[in-house]
């Protein structure tokens, strides 16, 4: 189990050395060992990156100084959602549907010069207890720069009508760490629930959240990609994530591997990472580079927007 | 008689109030259990309908999926 202490010290050594794009403590290993991907080559000898031929040290916070550690190139990360224009839909994800709309489905808030997923049809408790049923996706793909409650989002484009009216976010920070990029919309609209409980190329999902473990495989069905599977390669992560015009970092996310074709690619940012046995929701896909997928634990979700299990 | 003495039935029912009379501790304690269970009735009904499949919160709306053309 990594600390608060040495998570915050794994906080410093992602934002204090730039070319460090993720850092954790892989507790599965004895003695525990610190992980590190740099988005220059490594040089494990001395916990270092090489540029333009010089040996680079990484900046060390002391609390992290005393674990064997592994470094490993990899593509900086960035978000996940596609931006316009787009082609013509290549996959089920992509086509317009018809009411109740199936999740893992191609969103776009009004006006947004990108397209996400709507990743998985949620139920929550509003302040006065009152139930609501709706989509969660990721806070960069249903909100705008100021964004505003209501604001329409659109399956597959703003060009058809709005499948949910945005609800609630957790916004991302370019100064704190953050834990979750998250929002939620209710699709309430004129008397009726415009989605389904089922995803697109899954059907209905598990009954309870769980917490991804290394090693866990999983599914999931997202706007580019389709379904796709992939292994939990890390938990705990702190995670350095471009989002174009500012970086951001996330601690304690979950990383995933791609085990055959891509898992995820522009555009499936929101889908919802399942447990591939049980399809249980354990993390909401936001990021990747390379063969890696990041995710938030979907817990952060559950207890941020008071979501209630099982759907509807 | 002495209007003063009481009969045996005021004595009756003195005893009787005073047997149901509770001390302060025991009257406080009822209060906070009272409390406690009437705080707790709403979740309980909604948990109770929750499991006969009754649906949601009282006052919150049902899911209600629609099935309308939109493309």
């Amino acid at each position: 189990m990594t600390t608060v202490l040495q998570q915050i010290a794994l906080f410093r050594l992602v934002a204090d050395n730039h070319h460090v794009a993720a850092a954790w403590l892989d507790h599965a290993h004895n003695p525990p060992t610190l992980r590190v991907l740099t988005t220059a080559p490594p040089y494990n000898e001395h916990l270092a990156i090489l540029t333009n031929g010089d040996i680079l040290p990484l900046n060390l916070p002391p609390q992290l100084q005393d674990f064997p550690f592994h470094l490993k190139r990899v593509a900086p990360f960035h978000d996940l959602r596609l931006k316009l224009p787009l082609g013509a839909p290549l996959n089920a994800n992509q086509d317009c549907q018809n009411e109740p709309v199936h999740m893992g489905t191609q969103l776009q808030p009004a006006g947004a010069g990108w397209v996400g997923t709507a990743g998985l049809p949620v139920k929550w408790a509003d302040s006065a207890g009152k139930l609501h049923w709706g989509i969660l996706s990721n806070w960069h793909v249903m909100c705008l720069n100021g964004a505003t409650q209501g604001h329409p989002q659109h399956q597959p484009t703003d060009a058809k009508p709005a499948i949910a009216l945005l609800a609630d976010w957790n916004s991302v920070s370019s100064v704190e760490t953050n834990y979750l990029d998250a929002a939620i919309a209710d699709a309430y609209l004129d008397g009726f629930h415009t989605i389904s409980p089922d995803i697109i190329g899954i059907g209905p999902f598990g009954d309870h959240p769980i917490d991804a473990a290394v090693g866990l495989q999983v599914t999931k069905s997202g706007r580019t990609t389709g379904r796709t599977t992939a292994k939990c390669s890390a938990v705990g992560a702190t995670v350095k994530v471009g989002y174009g015009d500012f970086t951001a970092i996330f601690s304690a996310q979950d990383v995933f591997q791609d085990t055959a074709s891509a898992f995820s690619a522009a555009g499936d940012s929101g889908s919802c990472i399942l447990g591939a046995s049980c399809l249980c929701p354990c993390a909401l896909l936001f990021a990747g580079g390379g063969d890696l997928t990041i995710g938030c634990p979907i817990r952060y979700a559950i207890d941020r927007f008071n979501l209630v299990f099982p759907f509807p | 008689m002495d209007p003063k003495q009481p009969t045996r039935n005021t004595a009756a029912q003195a005893k009787m109030k005073a047997a149901f009379q509770l001390t302060k501790p025991q009257a406080d304690f009822m209060s906070c259990i009272l409390s406690a269970l009437f705080a707790a009735l709403p979740a309980f009904i909604a948990a109770m309908m929750e499991c006969l499949g009754g649906g949601n919160t009282p006052g919150a709306d049902d899911y209600n999926p629609g099935n309308r053309d939109r493309c």
